[in-house]
C-alpha cells in the first residue's frame, strides 16, 4: 500500500513539474508585458523597470528563477496591486471558497437524493421531472442563466442584490455582516448548484440503476430484507463507492473560483481576478493562479486514487497481496 | 466477407463500455421472417421510435436550417445600418428587434448560429480525429507509445478547461490576430483542449476490446496489424465514438460561447451566440433591451439541450443492457 | 405417477398453480414459463431439470416473486399454507422470504454484497426476521458457518466475499439462506459454477442439512447426474412447459416422454462405445415444445 502511495506521489510531482513548464512557456509567448503597453513610460524607463523585475533575462533562466521562488513560497509580485501575489490572493481564495463550498454541499445533497429516488422509481413522473431538470442543468450556458436570474430576481423583482459580496459602501460588522454576505451569496450559490447538480444526479441515477440490477441485490431481497434497507444500505453503498473519486475532483473548484459566475455577480474571488489579470497583463498573478489550479487538480486526482483504494475492500486487500 | 459499413459482430461482445454479455433475447432477434438487418440499421430504427430522440433530432435540424438557410429568408443581410430605429423592440418588420446600429437582430442571430455551430462541429471533428487516432494507437500498442501519449494527455488535463482556454486565448489576443482568423484559432484551441479526454476514453475501450476472442482470431488468421485495427477494432469502437462525438459537440459549443462572452473567442464584427450575450454587460441593454441578449441564450439552450438529449438516447440504443 | 398418488393434497408445503411468466420482446411477448403447476412436499427434494432457456430458473424465482422487470408474472398462484405469495406485499412477503423460504443462487461470487463482510450479511438477515441482540446474532452466525463446514468461522465473519473461494462462498450463502430456519430451500443451480469435487461436497452438505432440519428443497439444475443423486421427485422442463414428472427412480428407469428419453440417452456413459453422440432431434423438440406432457 505504501509503495502504491509513493509511486503515485512521484507521478504527481512529475506532472506538476511538467505543468509548470507548460504554464511558464505559455506565458513566455506573450509578446508584451506589464510595462510594454504603458504609454507614459519612456523606453529607457521601461528597460529599467524590466531589468528590476527580471524580465530581461533569457527565458530558461527566468523559468528557473520562478520555479525556485515558488518552491520557497514566493509567488511573485502583483504589479497592479503593488503587493505580493500571496497577499492579494489570500482573501480572494476565502471568498471563492465560501461560495464554492456552499454550492458543493447543496449539489451533492440534491444529486444523491434525486438520483437515488429517481432510480428507485424509474420512469415515474418524479424520474421524468428529474431528467428534464438534469438536461436543463447540463445544457444551459452558465453566464446566460446567471444573467437571467439577475434580471428576474434582482432587477425586476428586487428580492436579491445584483452582485458583489456586500451592499455598496457597507460598513456592517459581526452577525449583520454575515447575513449581508449570505444575501449576496444566494444567487451565485443557486446558479452553481443548479449547474453542477445535473451531471452528478445523472451519475448517481445511472450508478444506482446499474447496482440495483446486480445479483447480490436479488439475494438481499430473497433474504427478506426491507426494501428500504436493500436500496439505501446494500445498493447505495456500492453506488457511492466510485463517487468517492468524484469528491476528490471537486478540490480545484473549491478554491479556484467559478470564473464566469464570479464575473457576472461581481464576486471578489479568484475567478474574477483571473480574468482581470488577463486584461491588465498582471502575469505574476495569472501564473500563480494557473499553477494553483493545476496543483489542486493533480492533488485531487491523487487523493481520488488513494481514497478509492482505502474505501473499496477489493482494491485495498488486493494491493496487500492476499488472495484475489 | 463484410464490406462497407455492415457491422456484424459476435453476439458475445458488447460494443460498449463494459464486459460483453449475451443479450437475453438474442434468439428472438434473428428469428425475423428471414431478413437479417445489420446492427446499425436496427439501432437506427429503434432510435427513431423514441420520442425524445426524434424531437431532439428535429430540433437540431431546425437549428441547422435556421442558421444556414435562415439568413436567405429574412430579407436582411445583418449588416445594414439603420440608426433611426436602433435598439427598437421587436416588431413585425424585425421580429427580434434591432441592435445599437439598427441591424436586424434575427438575421444576426442566424449568422451567429452559423459561426457557433461551425466552430462546435469543426472542433469536435478535429478533437475526435486526434483523440481517436491517438487513443487507438495508445490502447493497441501499449508500452512506451501508450505511456508517452497518456502523459501528454494527463498534462493537458491537469489544468481545468476554461482557465487553460482563457490563458491560451489571452496569448492570442496579445498576438493581435485578426478577427476572421480568430474563428479558426478558436477551433484549434477547443480541439487542443478536447482531445485528451476523448483519447483516454477510446484507449480504455480499445484496451478492453483488444483481448476479445474475435481479435485473437483475427491475429491467428494472419491479418495485418493495420487491418486488425481498422477493420475489426474500429467498428466496435464506433458506437462509443459516435456517442462521444455527439456529446463533445455540445461541450465545444458551450466552451466557444463562454470564451466569446468573455471577449476572448469570436470578436466583433463577427457575431457568435456567445458574444451576442455579452451585450448584457451594458447595463442599459441588460435592463431594457432584452431582445439583444435573451434570444442567443435561448438558441444556445435549445441547441445544446437537443444535442445532449440525442446523445443520451444514442448511448441507450448502443448499450444493450439499457434496452427495455 | 406412483409417488404423487401416495401423497395427499394436505402434505403439500408449497403448491404452484398455473404459473405463467412472460418477457416483452420486439413486437410482442415471449412466454418463458407456460402454465406450470407442481407441488413441493415437506421434507422432500424436488428436482427441476431442463436445458438453458427451459424456464426452470424463472419458475424458481417466481416462488418468491423475485422476477425482475421487464419480466412479469402474468397469472398463477404460489400457495404457502394456503396463502398466495404472489399477492403478498410488504412485511408478509418479507416474512416469507428468508424465514419461510430460503434461496441460494448459481454464482456465489456475484450473489453476495462485495462491500460488506460475510458476518454483516449473516447478522442482518437474522435480525431482520427475529428480535435478537447483536451478540446473540453474532453467535448464531458463527454457529451456522461452522455447521456449513467452514473452517475458522470467526475469521470468515470478518472476511469479504472476494477473499474467499467459490466453494467457501457457496457454503456461506447456504448459511445465509438457512440461518432463519426456512421450511423450503430453493437451490438454483448451486453447483454449476463450481468444480466437480466441490460440487459433490456442496451436495452432501445440502442433503445433510435436509436430514438435520427436515426442510424441503427445490433443486434446479441441467445436470441429470446431480438430479440422480439429490432428488426424490423430478420435473422435466422444456420451453416453459413441464414435459414429465415423477419420482426419480421411475423417471430414470422408464421415461415416458420422448424428450426425457432423449435427454437421458444424450449422456455418454462410461464403457459405451459410440460412433456418434446421440442428440435430441428436432422432432422430439417439437413434441416437447407443443406442451404435450407425459
Amino acid at each position: 500500500m505504501t509503495r502504491y502511495i509513493l509511486k503515485r506521489l512521484a507521478v504527481m510531482v512529475l506532472l506538476l513539474v511538467g505543468v509548470s513548464v507548460l504554464v511558464f512557456f505559455l506565458f513566455a509567448l506573450m509578446p508584451g508585458d506589464y510595462y510594454s503597453s504603458n504609454r507614459t513610460l519612456t523606453p529607457e524607463r521601461k528597460a529599467e523597470l524590466r531589468a528590476l523585475a527580471g524580465l530581461d533575462q533569457p527565458v530558461i533562466v527566468q523559468y528557473f528563477i520562478w520555479l525556485g521562488n515558488m518552491l520557497r513560497g514566493q509567488f511573485g509580485y502583483s504589479l497592479v496591486y503593488n503587493r505580493d501575489v500571496t497577499e492579494v490572493l489570500a482573501p480572494l481564495i476565502w471568498n471563492s471558497f465560501i461560495v464554492a463550498f456552499a454550492a458543493f454541499v447543496l449539489t451533492w445533497l440534491i444529486a444523491i437524493v434525486s438520483g437515488v429516488l429517481a432510480s428507485v422509481r424509474q420512469y415515474s413522473w418524479f424520474d421524468k421531472l428529474v431528467t428534464v431538470g438534469l438536461f436543463a442543468s447540463l445544457s444551459v450556458p452558465s453566464f446566460f442563466i446567471g444573467l437571467l436570474m439577475i434580471k428576474i430576481f434582482a432587477l425586476d423583482l428586487q428580492w436579491l442584490p445584483t452582485g458583489g459580496m456586500l451592499d455598496t459602501a457597507s460598513s456592517s460588522t459581526g452577525a449583520a455582516r454575515v447575513l449581508e454576505i449570505m444575501r449576496h451569496m444566494v444567487l451565485p450559490v443557486a446558479i452553481l448548484t443548479f449547474l453542477g447538480a445535473g451531471s452528478l444526479t445523472r451519475y448517481f441515477r445511472t450508478g444506482m440503476l446499474e447496482v440495483l440490477r446486480a445479483d447480490f441485490i436479488r439475494t438481499a431481497r430473497a433474504k427478506g430484507l426491507k426494501e428500504r434497507s436493500v436500496v439505501f444500505s446494500h445498493a447505495l453503498r456500492n453506488a457511492l463507492l466510485p463517487a468517492i473519486t468524484l469528491l476528490a475532483f471537486e478540490l480545484p473548484g473549491l478554491f479556484a473560483g467559478a470564473i464566469i459566475t464570479e464575473q457576472i455577480f461581481n464576486w471578489p474571488g479568484v475567478g474574477r481576478i483571473q480574468l482581470e489579470s488577463v486584461q491588465t497583463r498582471d502575469y505574476a498573478v495569472l501564473m500563480t493562479i494557473t499553477m494553483l489550479l493545476a496543483a489542486l487538480t493533480v492533488l485531487g486526482s491523487f487523493l481520488a486514487d488513494i481514497l478509492y483504494a482505502v474505501a473499496d475492500p477489493r482494491v485495498r486487500l488486493v494491493r496487500a497481496g492476499s488472495r484475489a | 466477407m463484410s464490406g462497407g459499413g455492415e457491422l456484424i459482430v459476435s453476439q458475445a461482445v458488447d460494443p460498449e463500455i463494459g464486459p460483453g454479455q449475451p443479450h437475453p433475447d438474442a434468439g428472438a432477434r434473428s428469428g425475423r421472417s428471414g431478413r437479417r438487418r445489420s446492427l446499425w440499421g436496427e439501432s437506427f430504427a429503434r432510435l427513431i421510435r423514441m420520442p425524445a430522440a426524434s424531437i431532439s433530432l428535429a430540433a437540431l435540424v431546425f437549428m441547422l436550417l435556421f442558421s444556414f438557410v435562415g439568413p436567405f429568408l429574412t430579407g436582411y443581410t445583418g449588416d445594414e445600418l439603420n440608426l433611426p430605429i436602433a435598439n427598437h423592440i421587436p416588431t413585425m418588420d424585425h421580429p427580434l428587434g434591432t441592435d445599437e446600429y439598427g441591424r436586424d437582430v434575427l438575421t444576426r442571430l442566424m449568422l451567429a448560429g452559423r459561426i457557433s455551430l461551425t466552430i462546435g462541429i469543426a472542433s469536435m471533428l478535429l478533437s475526435l480525429l486526434l483523440g481517436a487516432v491517438l487513443g487507438i494507437i495508445a490502447g493497441y500498442y501499449g508500452g512506451i507509445v501508450d505511456s508517452i501519449i497518456m502523459r501528454v494527455a494527463d498534462l493537458l488535463m491537469s489544468i481545468p478547461g476554461l482557465p487553460l482556454l482563457i490563458v491560451m486565448a489571452a496569448v492570442l489576443s496579445e498576438l493581435k490576430v485578426d478577427p476572421s482568423s480568430r474563428i479558426y484559432i478558436v477551433m484549434l484551441l477547443l480541439s487542443a483542449i478536447g482531445w485528451p479526454s476523448l483519447a483516454r476514453l477510446i484507449r480504455g475501450q480499445v484496451l478492453s476490446l483488444r483481448e476479445a476472442p474475435y481479435m485473437k482470431a483475427a491475429e491467428v488468421l494472419g491479418l495485418s496489424a493495420a487491418s486488425r485495427q481498422f477493420r475489426h477494432l474500429l467498428p466496435n469502437v464506433m458506437p462509443l465514438l459516435i456517442v462521444v462525438a455527439t456529446l463533445s459537440t455540445a461541450s465545444g459549443i458551450l466552451s466557444e460561447s463562454a470564451l466569446s462572452f468573455l471577449g476572448l473567442g469570436v470578436v466583433p464584427p463577427n457575431a457568435s451566440w456567445g458574444n451576442m450575450i455579452s451585450a448584457a454587460n451594458n447595463l442599459i441593454d441588460f435592463q431594457q433591451h432584452w431582445w439583444l441578449w435573451v434570444p442567443p441564450g435561448v438558441a444556445l439552450l435549445i441547441t445544446i439541450a437537443a444535442i445532449n438529449v440525442f446523445g443520451d438516447r444514442l448511448r441507450d440504443v448502443f448499450d444493450p443492457r439499457m434496452r427495455k | 405417477m406412483a409417488a404423487e398418488e401416495a401423497l395427499t393434497r394436505e402434505d403439500a408445503l408449497v403448491r404452484v398453480e398455473e404459473l405463467t411468466v412472460r418477457f416483452p420482446v420486439e413486437g410482442g411477448h415471449r412466454t418463458v414459463v407456460d402454465d406450470v403447476s407442481f407441488e413441493v412436499h415437506a421434507g422432500e427434494v424436488l428436482g427441476i431439470v431442463g436445458e438453458s432457456g427451459s424456464g426452470k430458473s424463472i419458475t424458481s424465482l417466481s416462488l418468491l416473486n423475485l422476477v425482475d422487470d421487464p419480466g412479469e408474472i402474468v397469472s398463477g398462484r404460489v400457495l404457502l399454507d394456503g396463502a398466495d405469495v404472489l399477492k403478498m406485499r410488504g412485511t408478509a412477503l418479507q416474512r416469507v422470504r428468508g424465514a419461510e423460504i430460503g434461496m441460494i443462487f448459481q454464482e456465489p461470487m456475484r450473489s453476495l454484497n462485495p462491500v460488506f463482510t460475510i458476518g454483516k450479511q449473516l447478522i442482518e438477515t437474522i435480525r431482520a426476521h427475529e428480535d435478537v441482540k447483536p451478540a446473540d446474532a453474532y453467535d448464531r452466525s458463527v454457529d451456522w458457518l461452522r455447521r456449513v463446514g467452514l473452517p475458522n468461522p470467526e475469521r470468515v465473519m470478518r472476511s469479504y466475499p472476494h477473499e474467499m473461494s467459490g466453494g467457501m462462498l457457496q457454503r456461506a450463502m447456504i448459511a445465509v439462506a438457512l440461518c432463519c430456519r426456512p421450511r423450503l430451500l430453493i437451490a438454483d443451480e448451486p453447483t454449476t459454477a463450481l468444480d466437480v469435487t466441490i460440487q459433490a461436497q456442496i451436495i452432501d452438505l445440502l442433503l445433510d442439512l435436509r436430514d438435520e432440519t427436515g426442510m424441503a428443497m427445490l433443486f434446479i439444475t441441467h445436470d441429470l447426474g446431480v438430479i440422480a443423486e439429490v432428488a426424490d421427485s423430478v420435473l422435466v422442463m422444456y420451453g416453459g412447459h413441464v414435459v414429465e414428472r415423477g419420482d426419480v427412480f421411475s423417471l430414470f428407469d422408464h421415461p415416458q416422454h420422448p424428450y426425457t428419453d432423449a435427454l437421458l440417452k444424450a449422456r455418454p456413459m462410461p464403457g459405451q462405445r459410440l460412433d456418434r453422440l446421440p442428440t435430441i432431434s428436432d422432432e422430439v423438440r417439437r413434441i416437447a415444445a407443443a406442451g404435450v406432457t407425459a
